[in-house]
């Protein structure tokens, strides 16, 4: 009887200082983000430093993080984040392979018109001097 | 057409070119490092850096609604978690610190996150007002303690916080950043290696 009463007690006591402690730790603002919501915002970190545009997975971040989100929602973002670092990284290595592949083209392509308007210059140059030569023999 | 490409004056243009076009490419590709910061600034209610309170000077009443502006810029390349904190504090708690990076010990208000993309800035409405006090007069003086503030709604209780004469009370708003390196936020961000500390904070009396 009296463990009965003396469990009631504690249990009271600990529900009152339980809700004081809620009460004078309330804050404004939103709740801290859990480690989902930060693996999310790594993944989107990961994509953006691949080269993924991320406006809208940072919009769509911040509104389930001022909503206070369940963590299924960030492993969504998660995802997409993700797949947008895929993108990323094979638009990348095309890019590359584009650059790697026009540097030397341009570069010829350049030489072999300079080559070619310096010889024609040249040619058109000597077809002067021998015009000229001709005109003074006659 | 083959003897053209065959030539020595081919040869040395082909080279010259290759080496332009490699520096150009390689421009292109790598930018100038730009320098990294996040800021963070105050603005009254009319968005000037002048009328912080109500009645003109910084002695407010109780109940007495301060409504003020912050905003958070992100110069620091890429999109950033930050954590803004609005601390209350009087004169003898210690910090913010920048040099040792250490913030303020006062009593945490608000804590509000956001992911901010680079070069955009988050712009954060604060109303506030003290909620309620005791005035305790000793033979030295009378101590007044805030006891409660009201935060965007939202109130924060046991405060304790006190000053002489209700004088030199702060407001503190710190900034703080989700750390990739480390996986926890840091006061206030990281930039070349280096933490880097961002605050800013606005005294008031309560009278």
């Amino acid at each position: 009887m009296m463990s009965a009463k003396s469990t009631l007690v504690a249990s009271l006591i600990l529900s009152v200082l339980f809700t004081c402690s809620v009460w004078t730790t309330q804050l404004a603002g939103e709740k801290a983000p859990s480690s989902t919501a930060l693996a999310a915002f790594e993944a989107i970190h990961s994509a953006e430093e691949s080269g993924a545009y991320v406006g809208a997975l940072v919009s769509q971040y911040n509104s389930l993080l001022q909503n206070s989100a369940p963590d299924a929602a960030f492993d969504v973002i998660t995802n997409q984040a993700i797949a947008a670092q895929k993108s990323a990284l094979s638009a990348q290595s095309l890019d590359n392979l584009l650059t790697r592949l026009l540097v030397p083209v341009i570069a010829f392509i350049l030489s072999f018109i300079t080559t070619g308007s310096l010889r024609f210059r040249k040619r058109l140059a000597k077809e002067r001097i021998l015009d000229s030569e001709i005109r003074t023999t006659r | 057409m083959i003897e053209l490409v065959r030539s020595k004056e081919f040869a040395w243009l082909f080279l010259l070119f290759l080496s332009l076009t490699s520096v150009t490419a390689w421009v292109v590709a790598n930018p100038p490092m730009q320098d990294q910061f996040a800021s963070i600034s105050v603005l009254g209610a009319d968005m000037t850096a002048t009328n912080y309170f109500p009645a003109g000077n910084s002695t407010i009443t109780p109940q007495e609604a301060v409504q003020w502006n912050v905003f958070v810029y992100n110069h620091l390349g890429t999109a950033q978690l930050f954590l803004l904190t609005m601390k209350l504090a009087n004169q003898t708690i210690s910090g913010p610190s920048s040099p040792t990076n250490t913030p303020n010990a006062g009593k945490i208000l608000m804590q509000t996150y956001r992911a901010v993309l680079g070069n955009e800035t988050w712009n954060i409405g604060i109303n506030w007002f003290v909620d309620s006090f005791t005035n305790t007069t000793t033979p030295q003086g009378n101590t007044i303690g805030i006891d409660s503030v009201n935060v965007n709604g939202q109130l924060t209780n046991g405060t304790m916080i006190s000053a002489n004469g209700g004088q030199n009370f702060r407001i503190v708003l710190e900034l703080e950043a989700y750390d990739f390196q480390t996986g926890s936020f840091v006061f206030s961000f990281r930039s070349n290696g280096t933490v880097r500390s961002v605050w800013d904070q606005i005294w008031f009396s309560l009278k």
